[in-house]
């Protein structure tokens, strides 16, 4: 074999290989147009640059460039977004941005828009608004200014957070739908609201009374609690004496009335005896502690001599108990 | 003799190339979102406002000039300007506007950039005027429907209007005020009435608090009060029926037998009556003395 000969093979080869090298880049370019479209996604297929179909999730196949192309969106994933007057941005560097309440106070705010792009018309997000972001930043913005400058700034760093936040959103909404802008806003969430840094210790201070309130109040109240439990203790222990007094005079005078009638009993079977031994008792018991004086009189009770029977000792210091020291 | 088996290859490429050139550069493309106006020479041949593909003759015969098609924002900077009362605020204006006739903006602004200033020079002295017709109270209120969407509808129908009128080829789709601010000087003054404000909110909730504490205390007495007098009554009135108790227990007893019973209870009066102190007179005919005598 020549050299000349072994060459030409070796070009045949090389033939072959080129072939089968644009056919496969040919094979890779047809391959080119299968998409997949994932399961939280939305895909719109454009031919030439025009909307043509709308892509399910899943793999589908599409003419490859340039005739066709495919855009996908996630339209399930909740997208946020902060908003509000806050920290300084953009061209007003100099201050710092803030609300003015329909009270005209000047109020600072940080608000989170949680929003998703709407399932039913995916492409909406792509050709509708050149910065869609933007825009509804821009929105929400409108939107806070509005739900603010209708309310008092007493509402609105206390009680009226949550109705706020749904009246930003429907707000938004509405203005959103009024742009013919298909983005679903979910919630609106505070998240931050505050007075002025230079006013801020007078906002404390309301904060600290209206503590002091409760706290006075909590006192106030505790010790009512107390008056009125040691109210009722003492009426208690008022009703416990009267039970005592009641059970005791009852008692007394049972016992005094037994002891009458056992004394009857006695009596009644001889009364002349029993009543002079019942009065001389009474008298032995009586008469060794009083000084007795006897008096005789005459018939016409004119006295005529006094006897001095007995003296009480008298209570003095020559007592034996005290002499015997 | 090699080159034989190169040259249809060679040949079959480029033709291919060229064919592909050709149609690469006589053909477009306009995307869904934008608009297209094609110019021969600078003068305008065709309008597309529907996206597809499109054919052209090669440049620099044609160029196409591509607009978006979308909506656009637009940004004013933060101006003061004076409302009815006069009163001073500043204001920032969002608008939203989009091409809607792309022929007229291509011959009158042929740029979005270009839009910018022209609208900021219309706001400027619209949207400063459009505020002198509503009184500050009217922007800011809590006892009325607060009047920023008539402010917002008054500026865009206005804006709209000088657009229509210029021939700009857009249209203004919404206007908003992204921004409602005070007067740097201003704010001084609004920060010392907060203050003061808040100085007599926390006095109230002060005053309130004693108040408060005051009435609850004066309502413990109350109780105080009604509690014990109900525990008296009701003390003596057990009381009365212990001594009505006893009262009818003596009277049972003793009513066996007054006439003992008066002697008996007399003789325990002596034994309480009498004392050391005491000093008994008594005649000798007295019932205790006549043995005495005898």
């Amino acid at each position: 074999m020549s050299y000349k000969e072994s060459r030409k093979e070796v070009f045949k080869g090389l033939d072959r290989i080129v072939l089968l090298v644009l056919g496969l880049l040919f094979i890779v370019y047809l391959a080119s147009g299968v998409y997949v479209v994932e399961a939280d996604e939305m895909g719109v297929i454009f031919r030439f640059g025009a909307k043509d179909r709308v892509a399910l999730p899943g793999i589908g196949y599409h003419f490859p460039w340039p005739v066709e192309r495919v855009r996908t969106v996630n339209v399930k994933a909740v997208r946020s977004v902060e908003v509000g007057f806050w920290k300084a941005q953009g061209r007003d560097q100099r201050l710092t941005p803030y609300c003015i309440t329909g009270d005209v106070n000047i109020i600072h705010n940080l608000y989170v828009i949680h929003y998703r792009v709407d399932a039913e018309d995916p492409a909406n997000y792509y050709l509708r608004a050149r910065r869609i972001r933007e825009i509804l930043v821009s929105n929400a913005r409108a939107a806070i200014i509005e739900v603010i400058a209708s309310r008092p700034v007493d509402e609105i760093i206390t009680t009226a957070k949550t109705d706020m936040e749904n009246a930003v959103r429907q707000v938004l909404q509405e203005k959103l739908h009024s742009l013919n802008i298909k983005l679903q806003i979910d919630s609106v969430d505070t998240r931050e609201i505050q007075p002025p840094n230079q006013v801020r210790d007078a906002f404390d201070e309301v904060i600290n009374a209206e503590q002091e309130l409760t706290t006075q109040k909590h006192k106030a109240n505790t010790e009512a609690i107390r008056i009125v439990h040691s109210a009722e203790a003492e009426a208690e222990s008022t009703l416990q004496q009267a039970r005592a007094y009641r059970t005791d005079r009852i008692n007394s005078a049972q016992g005094e009335a037994e002891r009458f009638m056992s004394l009857y009993e006695e009596y009644k079977k001889a009364p002349e005896i029993i009543g002079h031994r019942i009065f001389l008792e009474s008298i032995e018991k009586i008469l060794p502690r009083t000084r007795v004086m006897m008096v005789a009189s005459d018939k016409e009770g004119r006295p005529l001599r006094v006897k001095i029977f007995q003296a009480p000792v008298p209570t003095s210091p020559r007592l034996p108990e005290v002499s015997q020291e | 003799m090699q080159r034989s088996y190169w040259r249809p290859i060679f040949i079959g490429a480029v033709i291919l190339a060229v064919l592909a050139s050709i149609v690469a550069l006589s053909t477009f493309t306009v995307q869904q979102n934008e608009y297209a106006v094609v110019t021969r020479f600078g003068k305008t041949v065709k309008v597309i406002t529907r996206p597809g593909l499109y054919t052209q003759m090669p440049y620099p015969v044609h160029k196409v000039h591509r607009f978006d098609r979308r909506l656009q924002l637009h940004e004013s900077p933060l101006m003061e300007t004076l409302t009815e009362d006069p009163k001073n605020v500043a204001v920032r204006y969002s608008v939203v506007w989009r091409i809607s006739d792309v022929e007229t903006f291509y011959t009158s602004l042929g740029s979005i950039e270009a839009m910018g200033p022209k609208l900021e020079h219309v706001l400027s002295a619209r949207g400063k005027n459009a505020i002198g017709n509503f009184k500050k109270n009217e922007l800011l209120s809590i006892d009325a429907p607060i009047k920023i969407p008539d402010l917002e509808d008054q500026v865009r129908k206005e804006l709209s209007e000088v657009v229509k009128d210029s021939e700009w080829g857009i249209t203004i789709k919404s206007v908003e005020i992204s921004r409602l601010a005070l007067p740097e000087f201003n704010t001084s003054a609004v920060y010392e009435r907060m203050r003061s404000e808040r100085k007599i909110k926390a006095d109230e909730y002060r005053s309130k608090g004693e108040e408060m504490a005051t009435k609850i205390r004066a309502e413990a007495d109350r109780e105080k009060q009604e509690i014990l007098s109900e525990a008296y009554e009701k003390a003596q009135r057990i009381r009365g029926e212990g001594d009505a108790e006893a009262a009818r227990i003596y009277a049972e007893a003793f009513s066996k037998d007054p006439e003992f019973y008066r002697f008996w209870r007399t003789l325990q009066s002596y034994d309480k009556i009498l004392d050391r102190k005491s000093t008994l007179v008594l005649s000798e005919d007295s019932e205790l003395f006549k043995y005495l005598e005898k």
